[in-house]
């Protein structure tokens, strides 16, 4: 009997082997032919799909799938399909540089859409760089992302000008005087709050403490909040990401009773954050690149958002619609150039004035010399009842 | 010398007491899962920090789907966790106690591994989809380790595994693998179950607990003893409902413990498997039933933990959310001595304590001065403030 079990379990995993070549394969037949002309056109997704910041990767993803599908229905670009292969970095630079590794070396990779954390772009791309590999960045904000980094572009403005824009408007709009900063120790946070801090000297708005905050660390914000309560504020702006925001506005509004303007960076821009916070967030403030239900929206947002909502019945964000315009813009040039890494490098490179941008949802996109975008201003947005609508008064610049 | 004088304001000031009673009752609830399973069988159960992520999903599932009140909530979480905490010690830590012929292991291995990734090979996703084919050999793992459960839990009842023996000394290691095992396990399976996103208690459920018990105004201090009465406005809260809330279950679910643990026939038998187990089987004690039920009001305790901590937050529900609090609690049972109850009380007060004031004056570290404590107490007082010390520990 036990001999018979043996040969049994035997046979069994020879079975089992078996079939995990077989699963093998099949992952595999999927995943190559980008190489030749007549096969796929292979891009890479990258972005925090897990963790913290899986709220934005789900965004992310919805909003390159639409665009894909949307080209393969109407067969392709010129005849070849259009396929994407979604990478996780969690949010973590650690994973973002080995997410660079493996789709850096992947030669049926043509372009990298992402990373979506500025640290994790900031980390991954000297390996694209390394590799020859276009980095094309639909969230990435600090600074420093596109800085002596040939093949690093991205599509939206740089944290400088969030971070003037946003100490504008809380000084001159809503007329704050004293402000607490809680910013995430990362390269966005971090980034933000710098220049925030540096306008709001310059204006003359006052900044009572910056408070640093670990992301999935730090999990109490109480003993934060009551630090900076007594100091008189009459303001509270949050550098980081939307969790963080949401425990922030409830220990604010709920534990401390504080009555102060709440307001965010674009990290903030996020369905979740309302879900989370629930009426703390009420008449939050958050800054954003695009904005839709503007009054004024573009044709190409209101297909947007009708095609956006029939095929995943929930409303679009920003993350969604600035990644669907740069699947968008990354195919307009495989169709122009094919899928030649270093072609569509020189694409991108020479796409520097408004009449050789790409115009899509959330207007149009060009670069400059470093592969920064300054063709897109920044919108303030406001919590009402539940959902993101613009605030009633905008920063003219 | 700017840390003193932040110091000095946390002393004076009442919230941080209010503060590291509250974090300190947690972390003590959390604290006595690990040592009472320690005290019985000799493992650090490092999934226990799942259990309090699960507990508080049930939770959150109670309030959502149910509608329930959150008390009931807690009531629910704390059933479900007891059962997650027996079907864990069953199906995960009970055959390690046994024997096991190795022919018998190695065919159930074979055959469950065979059909686990027979499942995997159906569960398709898209085509050049990553994520997808991550899914697949996710759901192909816990396939595997689903029907590893069932077929060890009928293999036993069939008696293949042979007559119960105890293994404990030989198998500890083996179970602390395991335990670290399960608990990415259950991790996963939660990230499967629910997404890595972030969720909340929804704020109309926990109303109540937000609301304010002790608060100030222009007027003074005003109490008010009815939660259900009209909210205190432009008031700044001095203490409110969860915290005291949060204490008493405290109190409590320690009092309960104790009158359990001494009073009663199982706490009797507790004590007994405690102190040597095989003595305890051989007076006719079915040491793996007094386990289990160690296991199960361990767990009950951390899903009222798990809880209470999303509420006092504010939130931060997600598949990782078990993992800080729970090592933090390790700490705080270590402190106190681990395999002793008043220990885990005190160690996690001590730690709630060390963890408020230090934060009040580095914020960033308030974790390191929790842990940096555990360091000093192993390197000059190993067995802790309450526990026994002992000539051997492995």
């Amino acid at each position: 009997m036990k001999r018979l079990i043996s040969i049994l379990s035997c046979a069994i995993i020879v079975f089992a082997l078996a079939f995990t070549v077989a699963c093998g394969k099949t992952g595999g037949d999927t995943g190559s032919g980008g190489d030749d002309a007549a096969g796929e056109v292979k891009f890479a997704v990258c972005g925090p799909m897990t963790g913290s910041g899986a709220a934005f990767g789900e965004m992310i993803k919805m909003g390159a799938r639409l665009k894909a599908d949307e080209i393969n229905a109407a067969g392709g670009i010129g005849g070849r399909k259009v396929v994407l292969s979604i990478e996780d970095d969690k949010g973590a630079p650690s994973e973002a540089a080995s997410v660079a590794r493996k789709v850096a070396a992947d030669q049926s990779v043509c372009l990298v859409i992402g990373h979506f954390n500025s640290a994790c772009s900031n980390t991954a791309k000297s390996e694209y760089n390394r590799k020859g590999v276009i980095q094309f960045s639909p969230g990435s904000t600090n600074v420093s992302v596109c800085a002596g980094s040939p093949w690093t572009f991205r599509n939206l403005y740089r944290d400088d000008y969030q971070g003037t824009f946003l100490a504008e408007y809380a000084q001159s709009v809503l007329g704050l005087q004293k402000v607490a900063i809680f910013y995430d120790d990362d390269d966005y946070g971090k980034g933000l709050m710098q220049s925030f801090k540096k306008r709001a000297e310059e204006i003359g708005l006052s900044i009572v403490e910056s408070v640093a905050y670990m992301r999935e660390r730090t999990q109490d914000f109480k003993p934060l909040v009551s630090r900076v309560k007594d100091a008189g504020i009459d303001g509270i702006f949050v550098s980081g990401l939307h969790n963080e925001a949401a425990l922030i506005a409830k220990t604010t509004v709920t534990d401390l009773g504080l009555k102060v303007a709440l307001l965010g960076g674009d990290g903030v821009m996020s369905p979740e954050l309302i879900k989370l916070a629930g009426p703390a967030a009420e008449g939050m403030y958050v800054s954003t690149p695009f904005l839709f239900n503007t009054g004024n929206d573009s044709e190409a947002a209101k297909m947007f958002l009708e095609k956006f909502e029939k095929k995943y019945e929930t409303a679009p964000d920003t993350w969604a619609a600035l990644t669907y315009d740069a699947v968008g813009m990354a195919l307009a040039a495989v169709g122009e150039v094919g899928t030649d890494r270093k072609k569509l490098k020189a694409w991108f490179a020479g796409c520097t004035t408004a009449d050789k941008g790409y115009q899509g949802v959330t207007g149009n996109t060009y670069f400059d010399s470093e592969g920064d975008c300054y063709s897109k201003g920044a919108h303030v947005a406001i919590v009402k009842n539940g959902v993101f609508v613009p605030a009633p008064k905008q920063l003219q610049k | 010398m700017e840390w003193l004088t932040s110091l000095g304001n946390a002393v004076q000031n009442p919230a941080t007491y209010i503060d590291a009673m509250t974090l300190g009752s947690i972390y003590a609830l959390i604290a006595v899962g690990y040592t009472m399973v320690y005290g019985i069988i000799k493992l650090i159960n490092f999934a226990h920090g799942e259990i309090i992520m699960l507990g508080t999903y049930i939770g959150l599932l109670a309030v959502n789907t149910l509608n329930v009140p959150i008390v009931l909530a807690i009531l629910i979480a704390m059933l479900a966790c007891a059962a997650i905490g027996a079907i864990l010690d069953w199906n995960a830590y009970l055959p390690l106690r046994r024997s096991l012929p190795k022919a018998e292991m190695l065919s159930i291995i074979g055959l469950v591994g065979g059909a686990g990734l027979l499942i995997a090979y159906f569960t398709t996703g898209e085509a050049g989809d990553n994520m997808a084919t991550a899914h697949r050999i996710v759901f192909g793992f816990l396939a595997v380790v689903l029907l590893l459960l069932l077929v060890s839990t009928l293999a036993d009842l069939l008696g293949w595994f042979g007559s119960p023996r105890n293994n404990v000394k030989s198998d500890r290691l083996a179970a602390l693998i395991t335990a670290i095992g399960m608990s990415l396990c259950l991790q996963t399976m939660a990230h499967l179950l629910w997404s890595a996103k972030y969720e909340s208690f929804p704020t109309s459920a926990t109303k109540i607990f937000d609301s304010k018990l002790i608060a100030q105004t222009t007027e003074g201090l005003v109490f008010r003893w009815n939660p259900f009465g009209p909210p205190l406005v432009d008031a700044v809260p001095i203490l409110l409902w969860k915290e005291l809330v949060t204490w008493v279950a405290m109190l409590v679910l320690m009092f309960v413990l104790l009158v359990i643990v001494q009073r009663t026939k199982i706490g009797k038998a507790m004590r007994a498997c405690a102190l040597d187990q095989q003595t305890a089987w051989l007076m006719g004690i079915n040491v793996n039933h007094v386990i289990a039920f160690t296991f199960m009001i361990g767990s009950a305790m951390a899903a009222v933990a798990g809880i209470l901590y999303s509420v006092k937050v504010g939130g931060n529900i997600y598949p990782r959310m078990g993992y800080y609090p729970g090592v933090i609690a390790f700490a705080a049972a270590v402190l106190g001595g681990i395999g002793n109850i008043k220990g885990a009380v005190l160690g996690g007060l001590i730690i709630g304590f060390t963890e408020a004031f230090g934060g009040a004056v580095a914020q960033q570290y308030d974790k390191a001065f929790a842990f940096g404590l555990m360091v000093i107490f192993i390197l000059f007082r190993p067995w802790g403030i309450l526990g026994q010390k002992e000539a051997k520990r492995a």
